[in-house]
Order: C-alpha cells, then sequence, then structure tokens
C-alpha cells in the first residue's frame, strides 16, 4: 500500500494522464449512449447557446454541440492512435536497420530520414489529400507516413549504441542472423523512448487531423473536432459556443497524451530515471 | 601520531525498501608518514569509506555514523564552510577517471589556472606559471604539457596531471582510489615510484585504495583489508601478508597468481559469493566462505584483537602458521 | 596443504605442462595458421591516417592448445581475437583454420565458421540480454546449430551441461535472468555457451579482468578443464601475465601490433629474451613483500599505433637501444632452437650483460 502511494507520487503525470485518457475512452466507446442527440440530427434551433437542453449549444444546421464532441472523440482516438502505431512501425523499423547496419545502409536510410524531415509534412499532407481526396482511412495513412522520421531518429541512435554491447556482439559471435538479432536484442532494448515518443505522436496526429478538417481537408462525412471548429470560425462573434467547446476538446486530449508520453519516458528512459532516483 | 583516526564509522546506502551496510563500525588509524594501502574486492566498501569520511557521499541517499578525526577535528561533525578548507587543502583525493575533470576544449594550462585563482586569487600571473612548472616537475612532465590539450595527453600523462593538481595546495594527505588501475603496469609502477619521492619530499600520507594486493606490498607500509564493509585485519606489509591472522587475508592471498622462482604459483578459489548486505546478519560476514569457521563465527561478530599495537584483526579464530595455514 | 605439498604440486603441474607442450609440437596437429595478419584502420575525421593496428602477425596454434597472448592495452591484443574468429575481417594476411582460410569457410557457411571459432568476452554483465532467461539463452545457441532434435532434448543437455560445471541447482540457473547472477557466475555460463558448440578453437578477450580476484580461479580452472576434456585450443587474450602463465601452454608477448616473443610459457616468463618482455615481467609485482619487485625502468609510453617508429618498435623506449635498432626493422629469430622466438637481434647480447 505504501509502495503504490510511493509510485502513485512519483509519477503524477503518468497516472494523471492516464485518467484523464481513459475517461476519453469511456467517452468515445460510449458516445451513442451518453450523446442526448443524435449528432446527425438537425434540429430548429439554430445557433442555441450554452442552456439546459443543450449544455454546449447547437451550430447553425441546429445540431447539438455536446453529442458531436462525444462523436468526434472516436475520429480524433482512431486518427490519433492508428497513425502514431504507423509512424512508430515505420520510424523502429527503418531507425533499427540503419543504426545497427551502418555504412553504406545507414548513410542511404539516413539521406531518406533527412529528406522526410525536410519536406514540410503539412504541405505535402494537403497535396496529397487534395490529390487523392479525404477519407478517414486516407488521412490516417497520410499522417503516419509522414511523421515517422523521429522514431526513426531515436531508434538509429539506440541501435547505434546497442550495437557496441557486449551481449549483441555475442550473439554475433554466437552465430545469430543478423536480422534475427535485430529483432530480438536490437529493437525490443531500444524501444522505450519510441513507446513515450509514441504517444506524444498521438497528441501531434489528433491536432493534425483537427488542422485538416479546418483546412476542409478533412472527411466531411466524419464528425470531428476540427470539422467543429472550422464551422463555427464563420460565427466566432455570434455563437462562440460552436468552436469553443471543440477547441477545449482538443486541448484536453493532446494535454492527456502528452502527459502519459511524458510520465513513460521518465520511467523508460534510464538516463532520466536515474537522476529522479539517486 | 594519528594524523586521521576513524571510529566506529559506518555508512548505510538508503534504497526504497532496503538499508545496504556498506561500511559498517570501522576504527582506523591512519599514522602520519606511514602509508596504508586499502584492499578488498567489489562491495567490501573500501572506497565508500573514504568517499564517508570525506562527505563526499550524497545525502539524501546514504547516512554516515561515527566519527573521524582529521587534527583533532571531527570531520563528520563540521560545517560544510569548514570542511571545504579541508577538502583539497588537506585531503585530496585523485579516482580511476580523475582525467575525466579536464575540459576538452581548454589547456591543461587554462586548467590549473583557473582552480589556482580561485583559492589565491591575489596571485599574479607569473607566480602561477612559475607554481605551476614545478608542480609538473614534480610529477616527472614538462612544461610543455602547460600549452597542450588533454586529447594530446597519454592516458598516464593525464593521470600524472590530475595528481599534480591533487597537490597544488600541498595537503597533508592524498588519497588514491584506484587511481593508477586503469594504466598499464610499466606506468602505474613508474607513477607509484614517482609518488614515493614526493611523499618524503612533501611529507604526504597516501592512502591507496585497491583491489591489488601486488601494489599494496610493493608500496604501502601498511595495509587494511576489508570485506562485506567491514575491516578484517590492518597491520605493516611484513606482518600481514606474511603472517595473516584472519583467514580471508590469507584467501586473499592465494587467489591470487604469484611469479614464486619454482613455478607457476598457485591459485586457490575462494568458494561461494559475498553475502547479501541487504538482509542484516549476525556473526562474521566470512563466515559462510571460511574453512575456519565455527559455531560461535556464524552467532557472535568478532571484536578488535590485537598482536601488537599495529596489528590487529577481527577473528575468533585466527590463523597460526600465516600463508601456509591450512 | 603445506608449503612443501604446494611446491610439489606445482612443478607436477609444470613438468605435464611442459610434456603436453612437447606432445604438441611433435604431433603437428595445427589447428591454426596465422600468417602476416594485418588489421589497419582510418581514422574518422583524418581519414588519411592508418591506424596499425595489427602489423604482421603470425603463429601457429596446435589442437587442444592455450597460447596466451600479453600486452599492454593498445597493443592490439583484442584486436587480433576479433579477426581471430571472424568478427572484423583482416585487411591482409591469411589465417588458416584446419587448413582451410576462414575468408573461404565464412563464404561457404557463416554459421559454420562461428561454430568452429567462439569468444568469451572481457564483461560478463554485457555479455547476455537481460530480458532473456539464462536457459533460453544456452538453448538457443544449441537450436540455432541444429544440436539437439528437440526443445526438450535441448533442455535436458543444457540442464547437464550446467550440473557438469558445478552450477547447481541447475533447474535454478536455467530459470534465472543474467542480471540475477553474479560476474563469475556469468562468466561461466559465457564460456559454458562457447563450449556447447564443441568449436575448434575459443578466444577468451580478458575472460577474468573485471571479475573479483577471489572467483577469477574459478572461472580459468574452468575453461581450462573444459578445454582439455574436448581438446579445444584456446587463445587467451589478457594484461595479467601471472593469470596467463597459470593457464597458458605457450605466451606471445604483443607490442604495436607485432609478437615481440613468443615462446613456451615458461620459457617466456622465467628466461625473457626480448627487453620488452623483461619491462613487463619485472613490473610484475608479487603479494609477498618479500619478494619486492625490482622494476626494469623504461622511458615513457607506447607510442600511438597511428604513429609507429622506424626500426625496432620499441627501439625509442628501450634501455639497451642502439643506433642500429632505430634504422633496422627487426625480425623474429629462434636463437635457441626450440620454438622461442624473439624479435630483438641483440636479445642474446642483453641476456649476457645481465
Amino acid at each position: 500500500m505504501n509502495k503504490m502511494k510511493h509510485y502513485l507520487h512519483r509519477h503524477q503525470r503518468l497516472v494523471f494522464g492516464c485518467c484523464m485518457a481513459l475517461v476519453l475512452v469511456v467517452i468515445a466507446v460510449l458516445a451513442p449512449v451518453i450523446s442526448p442527440f443524435d449528432p446527425y440530427d438537425l434540429s430548429d434551433e439554430m445557433m442555441a447557446g450554452p442552456g439546459s437542453m443543450h449544455p454546449f449549444g447547437t451550430d447553425n444546421l441546429g445540431r447539438d454541440i455536446l453529442s458531436m464532441i462525444l462523436y468526434g472523440s472516436r475520429t480524433s482516438l482512431i486518427i490519433g492512435i492508428s497513425s502514431a502505431l504507423i509512424a512508430a512501425v515505420i520510424g523502429t523499423v527503418i531507425g533499427a536497420i540503419a543504426g545497427y547496419f551502418g555504412g553504406k545502409v545507414d548513410m542511404i536510410l539516413g539521406e531518406i530520414i533527412n529528406i522526410f524531415m525536410m519536406i514540410p509534412s503539412f504541405f505535402l499532407i494537403l497535396i496529397i489529400v487534395a490529390l487523392f481526396g479525404s477519407g478517414l482511412f486516407k488521412v490516417m495513412i497520410v499522417i503516419g507516413l509522414t511523421s515517422w522520421t523521429g522514431n526513426a531518429k531515436i531508434m538509429r541512435a539506440q541501435a547505434l549504441s546497442l550495437r557496441s554491447r557486449t551481449f549483441v556482439k555475442a550473439s554475433e559471435a554466437v552465430g545469430e542472423h543478423r536480422m534475427k538479432i535485430l529483432i530480438k536484442h536490437i529493437i525490443p532494448n531500444g524501444i522505450f523512448p519510441i513507446v513515450s515518443n509514441t504517444t506524444m505522436g498521438i497528441a501531434s496526429a489528433i491536432l493534425m487531423e483537427s488542422s485538416l478538417a479546418f483546412l476542409g481537408l478533412g472527411d466531411p462525412n466524419t464528425i470531428s473536432w476540427g470539422q467543429l471548429i472550422a464551422n463555427g470560425k464563420a460565427y466566432l462573434t455570434s455563437g462562440w459556443w460552436i468552436s469553443f467547446f471543440g477547441g477545449l476538446a482538443i486541448i484536453y486530449t493532446v494535454v492527456a497524451f502528452f502527459f502519459i508520453g511524458d510520465g513513460l519516458n521518465v520511467i523508460l528512459n534510464p538516463k532520466i530515471r536515474n537522476v529522479t532516483n539517486v | 601520531m594519528s594524523i586521521l583516526e576513524i571510529k566506529d564509522f559506518s555508512v548505510s546506502y538508503l534504497g526504497d525498501d532496503y538499508v545496504v551496510r556498506a561500511v559498517d563500525q570501522v576504527n582506523l588509524h591512519i599514522e602520519e608518514g606511514v602509508s596504508l594501502g586499502i584492499v578488498g574486492e567489489s562491495g567490501s566498501g573500501k572506497s565508500t569509506l573514504m568517499l564517508g569520511v570525506l562527505r563526499l557521499l550524497n545525502e539524501r541517499t546514504s547516512k554516515t555514523e561515527g566519527e573521524a578525526f582529521f587534527a583533532g577535528n571531527d570531520l563528520i561533525a563540521m560545517t560544510r564552510k569548514e570542511l571545504s578548507k579541508v577538502r583539497w587543502a588537506e585531503i585530496s583525493v585523485v579516482f580511476q577517471k580523475a582525467m575525466n575533470v579536464f575540459s576538452p576544449v581548454h589547456t591543461i594550462g587554462t586548467f590549473l589556472t583557473d582552480i589556482y585563482r580561485v583559492h589565491r586569487p591575489a596571485a599574479k600571473a607569473k607566480e602561477i606559471r612559475k607554481e605551476q612548472e614545478e608542480l609538473l616537475a614534480l610529477v616527472n612532465l614538462p612544461k610543455q604539457v602547460l600549452k597542450m590539450y588533454p586529447h594530446e595527453l597519454s592516458g598516464g600523462m593525464l593521470q600524472r596531471t590530475s595528481i599534480a593538481m591533487s597537490l597544488m595546495l600541498r595537503p597533508k594527505i592524498l588519497v588514491m582510489d584506484e587511481a593508477t588501475t586503469a594504466l598499464d603496469v610499466i606506468t602505474q609502477n613508474q607513477i607509484l615510484t614517482e609518488i614515493l619521492e614526493i611523499e618524503d619530499k612533501l611529507q604526504l600520507t597516501r592512502i591507496l585504495i585497491t583491489h591489488d594486493m601486488s601494489v599494496v606490498a610493493n608500496f604501502c607500509k601498511k595495509i587494511a583489508v576489508f570485506y562485506a564493509g567491514r575491516l578484517m585485519e590492518v597491520g605493516f606489509t611484513e606482518d600481514v601478508l606474511i603472517n595473516p591472522k584472519h583467514p580471508y587475508t590469507r584467501d586473499l592471498i592465494k587467489s591470487y597468481p604469484t611469479f614464486a622462482e619454482d613455478g607457476t604459483g598457485t591459485v586457490v578459489r575462494i568458494p561461494g559469493t559475498m553475502i547479501d548486505l541487504k538482509k542484516p546478519y549476525e556473526g562474521c560476514p566470512y563466515a559462510e566462505r571460511c574453512s575456519q569457521a565455527t559455531d560461535r563465527c556464524r552467532k557472535e561478530r568478532p571484536l578488535e584483537s590485537f598482536v601488537n599495537n599495529s596489528w590487529s584483526y577481527y577473528c575468533h579464530n585466527p590463523l597460526e602458521g600465516g600463508r601456509a595455514d591450512e | 596443504m603445506s608449503e612443501k605439498d604446494i611446491k610439489s604440486s606445482v612443478q607436477e603441474m609444470i613438468n605435464r605442462q611442459t610434456k603436453k607442450a612437447d606432445q604438441i609440437i611433435q604431433a603437428d596437429q595445427t589447428i591454426l595458421q596465422v600468417t602476416s595478419l594485418k588489421k589497419y584502420y582510418r581514422q574518422k575525421n583524418k581519414r588519411n591516417v592508418l591506424v596499425r593496428s595489427l602489423d604482421g602477425v603470425s603463429f601457429e596454434l596446435g589442437r587442444g592448445e592455450c597460447l596466451g597472448i600479453i600486452g599492454e592495452s593498445g597493443c592490439g591484443k583484442s584486436t587480433l581475437g576479433r579477426v581471430l574468429i571472424g568478427l572484423e575481417d583482416a585487411t591482409a594476411g591469411e589465417i588458416l583454420l584446419d587448413y582451410e582460410d576462414i575468408k573461404e569457410v565464412k563464404k561457404r557457411n557463416r554459421k559454420e565458421l562461428r561454430r568452429k571459432a567462439q569468444m568469451v568476452f572481457q564483461n560478463p554483465f554485457d555479455t547476455f540480454d537481460n530480458r532473456i532467461r539464462i536457459g533460453d539463452i544456452l538453448s538457443s545457441a544449441l537450436k540455432l546449430h541444429n544440436i539437439g532434435s528437440t526443445a526438450k532434448i535441448r533442455k535436458q543437455m543444457v540442464l547437464d551441461s550446467l550440473k557438469k560445471v558445478g552450477l547447481l541447482p541447475e533447474e535454478d540457473y536455467y530459470k534465472r535472468y543474467p542480471n540475477e547472477l553474479s560476474g563469475g557466475q556469468l562468466q561461466r555460463i559465457s564460456i559454458l555457451r562457447s563450449m556447447l558448440l564443441k568449436p575448434e578453437f575459443i578466444v577468451a578477450d580478458e575472460p577474468v579482468s573485471m571479475l573479483d580476484v577471489s572467483v577469477r580461479a574459478e572461472v580459468i580452472h574452468m575453461l581450462d578443464d573444459m578445454a582439455k576434456k574436448e581438446n579445444t585450443a584456446v587463445v587467451f587474450i589478457s594484461h595479467d601475465i601471472a593469470t596467463t602463465r597459470y593457464i597458458a601452454d605457450r605466451i606471445a608477448v604483443m607490442y604495436l601490433g607485432r609478437i615481440m616473443e613468443i615462446g613456451k610459457a615458461n620459457e617466456v616468463i622465467t628466461n625473457p629474451l626480448h627487453p620488452y618482455t623483461k619491462a613487463l615481467i619485472s613490473n610484475c609485482g608479487d603479494a609477498d613483500p618479500r619478494n619486492k619487485m625490482k622494476p626494469l625502468q623504461v622511458k615513457g609510453e607506447p607510442p600511438s599505433p597511428m604513429n609507429i617508429p622506424e626500426g625496432c618498435v620499441f627501439s625509442d623506449r628501450c634501455p639497451y637501444a642502439t643506433q642500429r635498432c632505430r634504422t633496422e626493422e627487426q625480425t623474429l629469430h629462434d636463437f635457441k632452437e626450440n620454438g622461442h622466438l624473439v624479435r630483438c637481434r641483440f636479445a642474446m647480447q642483453h641476456k649476457e650483460n645481465g
């Protein structure tokens, strides 16, 4: 019990972030149950301010903002988690290969990473979405494909230092295949910073999706927070609540995942961990 | 005359849910001009002892008990300010990785000057330079070293420079904590031989912490053998290393391969591993591995027994025949 | 054991070793032939500077023989170890394993080379991935080389071998993680893993230098016993001369990427011919204060392998060096015609002068 208390105290951020995210997940799962209205339902009450009937008000088409936000959490979570995972997988594999194999492989992959880092990714996403349309699935893939470079850099550095460790050399000396060493030793031992980086990546993917929706490049058929803000843009003076609550939801989610990522970083990164423990 | 007197000294490392007794009630008198070698394996507390005495340990994660008198003043009871006057000026330490203190972007000269200015703010540039050259000459380094960068010096030269630096304020005690371990034997012997001369010249008392008994046999007048945080035996090297009273001392001596004239030497293994210091125990920590152990050894902590006033041991069943005793 | 017993047992050991060394030479069962092996590195920022880590190393190793390689840090002894087992490729020269170039073996079947040439590393605490149990580490090495047909058989083999080397209770060790074991235990497991593959030879790179003195003997004995039993040749790399003498049949002394002296262990230690060997041995202390060392003084520290002196590579530090030493390159000579080779033309003269 005492240990638990100690743990909670030391990892406040992580615990706090997890609680916030848990609330979000529950909302996303139970959205149809807890929403007071169907978010697609156009009611007669247009532009109603926050009140007892509509706690967060309604938009210009008479849709209930609260219900839209509750349903929007689904979009945000799906996009955030999937694209962060895509980025994690690509980044880990490319980074680990570059760092472990070194030499020419590293040089080529290193340049590819650099090129992807230099391309203004938002601009790239804009072009792709403009060219190929903007389904939920496409947006997800595009965000994932453009945000893996950070993970790759981290994993490459990890692999570089793991490569010189004795147990990696020893596995080579025993006769283990290099690809197998990569999977068995390099990635599992170097993955921890990727885990925390990916949680933070969820936050930035959600922001990215919102920005796309705000610019009108999101999936028009799904409800998302970015879209909500974009809708409210025209009515900022007469109906502030339309954009306001959507913005609040985004901030809440981003903060939650940021806390988790930061907390995980403290636990998983031995350098920081030692500083806090000694 | 005792220059450093360590009394009932203990250091505990505090973990989340455990306490490690790294140094356990150690009594040690270090006499002026009598170099002492502190020997032990990893986990014996040999380094922790001196770090604890000089209060160089993290006070949040370790607890120090007991007294350590330097020139009549208890280092443990001193204020930080008083202590800072003693450390380095009176007692200085050279660590194994001492060469890492040199910043790669500054020359050795710049580095030494900066430190010197902290302690003698009024000194003139010419004086400082003269002093520095003298210091380097003391450790057989040419004055050109002052103009060089750390990466241009070899490991031996860097360690010599850090020794010179520790002698800057002419301390009374020099603690060398595995300071020459990482160097090659030839360089190590060169440096230690030089230190013997410096000791005479500066009236320095040296405390050498090492895992290598042969270094102590060749370069120290007295030896203190540590095991599991406790002092096992202390005395003049000629006494302790030829006629050890404590079984651990004998076993440790025998685990070194030697160059006996008549052949390959013998190597004896000590069975088992060191006890876990996280768990409390009674009696002698060496009892489990000792060929001499009796029930008493497992129950009752051995007290200090004296052979003469400079040679003592902590054992219920001391050896009679020394090295050859089986 | 009394002092006398120790002396007689020591004498016995010497006899045994000498006899064995003779046998090896007679039987001509060479497992490893190394000829003018070179390994050069290029520095990262100064690409035109060559670091000559190995500069023409040649020797032969008999089946079941233990060759000790001693030298100070930076003499190239660790590089030699890595090149010998094919972890790194040589710049020039030839390594014949069982009369076949290891480059060919590697090309044909990389795994076969790995099985035949094994290595024990210096740092036992870093030799194993801490996430994997000891049992799984050992069985996976067997599986890799198709030793033992089923997982059950392999497990039994691992358990048997743990038992055989005295890591008891073996079931317990099988289940434990590397970070729960001490350095000595880990190093024994490291040796065990190498020996499980029944290699032709094994390179042990400073296998005990990171261990406490009291557990070193155990590790050395285990390596020695297992190698003798399986007739595996050992290349024992160390800076600790006393330990090396204890295990090695022959000793090679390295300096700046070359072998300065090579011969039977006792010959080299009790009767060193090269001034460098003399200096090295005379600088090794004894834990007995009655045998104070009388170190042979040698100037300075070894030059960097980027900047090797002309002539004899030791000439700038050698107390006996003459003008000829500084200009003439030295080669290995067998003055006594007993396999005790030395890279110094004047070796026999120093001897007479004391």
